[in-house]
């Protein structure tokens, strides 16, 4: 594990949650660094909202600490959360527009007149909530506008963290790609420390570059893609079917193993995009 | 939290049942104060705002519209959480609420106010004094101050409750049940309760003004909204939010 504090966008360490005498979290020791799209997965109930809950202060951890952006002390932890931007679902006014919605958690993050038009304008845009869809009211929105109403309300004022529960959840594959590079986007354009919850493996692995790995009320393993690169030794290579047996045949003359051969899957997804077209990056 | 307050209010006063009740409340104190000058004069000026003031309907058409305004949706559209993550404290985000709903209930108040001194003061048929104005205008403003309280006690039984039904009930219930209980209680047991309660306290502070002594009931009276706002944040600060 990456124990580098100075890194560090947002620490736990050896938090305990308990519920009477049931333990939720059993000591929760994890690291986020800054720059990191850090992916936590677990099945559900494994305690990967527990975990958001505590870093936010929406629940009282029974003992541990939490740190964010540094913070030493529970002041500086309660003015550090205004860093943090978080979508935990569809939290927002059904019967606000989808622009007035943005525009009263800017007014409540302090944002006023020209700048806060300016910062609304520019999530919707990001989100991709234009074109009259931030004018429509929030409670007929469909489930993938609700997501996009929630990212877009995380990433008002650019936050340095931000974290993003189960944002995948429930919509089309369209809408699990553009939320995906939406994602990458918040990393790599505007500088965002990401924290994403997914029970479903193969998107967060798609997505993070950095996992833990929540089971029993533990971080059980925490591991980055090259970790799982190194699990497998092996070396996948792609030739066309009709050089496939003289390349077998070279392998065989250099004296090289053939672990494992068979037909590359065209992935569901790959068909989906290519059938009504669109793309999963 | 001045964030917090300026973009509620904002929210707030988007909702249309604000309005509507304002309308209905003006209407029903229209037809109460035209009935009290057919039938007594300028006096029946006081008496018709006073009665319709005092009545349960008044509550249904200005305090659970703003309680309604104010907290209906908070529990629904989970926004609480969305504040509390973003640093604001427990404390800080129940007095927020509890000021929005104030200043939201003395616009309402302010309006009533300032109808009522325009009717004064531009029909001659109606003449008042100077003291029998001013008394009018405290009346309207303890009757802000009820009613203030009630949304308190009703906030202090939905964030306990978690119920954002509860806490209308619970409105409703102290503006048009509660008297009637007491003066039950009274009847069959010829003890009063009332004077002790926070209704009865504000009804004695009035008449305390009235004949112009000292009144000492308000203080009692603050007490109330002081314990339900210590009891409130008490069981705010130990909640666990859901997402």
């Amino acid at each position: 594990m990456e124990s580098d504090i100075s890194n560090a966008a947002i620490r736990l360490d050896n938090i305990i949650k308990s519920y009477g005498k049931h333990d939720v979290l059993k000591g929760v020791t994890m690291q986020v660094n800054k720059g990191d799209i850090y992916g936590l997965v677990g099945k559900n109930g494994a305690g990967k909202t527990t975990i958001f809950k505590m870093i936010l202060g929406l629940s009282e951890y029974t003992s541990g600490s939490v740190s964010i952006a540094g913070s030493q002390n529970r002041k500086e932890l309660f003015e550090n959360r205004a860093k943090v931007g978080f979508f935990v679902g569809s939290n927002f006014y059904g019967y606000l527009s989808g622009r007035a919605n943005l525009e009263y958690y800017a007014a409540a993050k302090g944002l006023k007149g020209k700048e806060l038009k300016k910062e609304v304008d520019r999530v919707l845009k990001i989100v991709g909530l234009t074109d009259g869809k931030e004018k429509q009211k929030a409670k007929g929105y469909s489930l993938g506008m609700k997501q996009r109403l929630g990212i877009g309300n995380a990433i008002l004022g650019n936050p340095d963290i931000l974290i993003l529960d189960e944002p995948t959840n429930g919509l089309d594959p369209q809408g699990i790609a553009d939320i995906r590079h939406m994602i990458r986007r918040f990393r790599d354009e505007f500088g965002m420390t990401v924290i994403v919850s997914s029970h479903i493996l193969g998107e967060l692995e798609n997505t993070a570059d950095r996992f833990g790995i929540v089971h029993n009320g533990i971080i059980a393993k925490e591991i980055t893609q090259d970790d799982l690169s190194a699990k497998r030794p092996e070396v996948e290579l792609t030739v066309s079917a009709s050089n496939l047996e003289r390349a077998k045949s070279i392998l065989s003359e250099n004296g090289i193993d053939i672990l494992k051969e068979g037909k590359e899957k065209v992935t569901l997804e790959d068909y989906y995009f290519e059938l009504i077209g669109g793309s999963s990056e | 939290m001045r964030n917090l307050l300026r973009a509620d209010l904002k929210r707030i006063f988007r909702i249309g049942l604000i309005y509507e009740g304002l309308l209905i409340a003006m209407t029903y104190i229209s037809y109460a104060v035209l009935e009290g000058v057919v039938n007594d004069g300028s006096i029946g000026l006081i008496r018709g705002v006073q009665k319709s003031l005092s009545g349960g309907p008044i509550s249904l058409f200005i305090v659970f519209p703003t309680f309604y305004a104010v907290f209906a949706h908070e529990l629904s559209s989970k926004s609480m959480q969305i504040v509390l993550g973003h640093g604001i404290t427990r404390d800080k985000l129940i007095i927020a609420k509890l000021l929005d709903a104030a200043i939201m209930l003395f616009c309402l108040y302010l309006f009533i106010i300032a109808v009522t001194v325009l009717v004064i003061n531009s029909e001659s048929a109606i003449v008042l004094s100077t003291q029998q104005q001013i008394n009018l205008i405290i009346f309207i403003i303890l009757r802000w101050f009820r009613h203030f309280g009630y949304i308190v006690f009703s906030a202090t039984i939905m964030y306990i409750s978690s119920s954002t039904v509860l806490g209308i009930i619970a409105c409703i219930a102290f503006s048009a049940v509660f008297k009637l209980v007491f003066d039950l209680i009274e009847f069959f047991s010829s003890f009063s309760l009332y004077d002790y309660t926070f209704d009865g306290l504000l009804d004695w502070a009035y008449t305390g003004i009235e004949i112009g002594a000292v009144p000492w009931q308000i203080f009692p009276a603050i007490c109330y909204i002081l314990a339900a706002l210590t009891i409130t944040t008490y069981f705010f600060r130990r909640k666990e939010f859901d997402f």
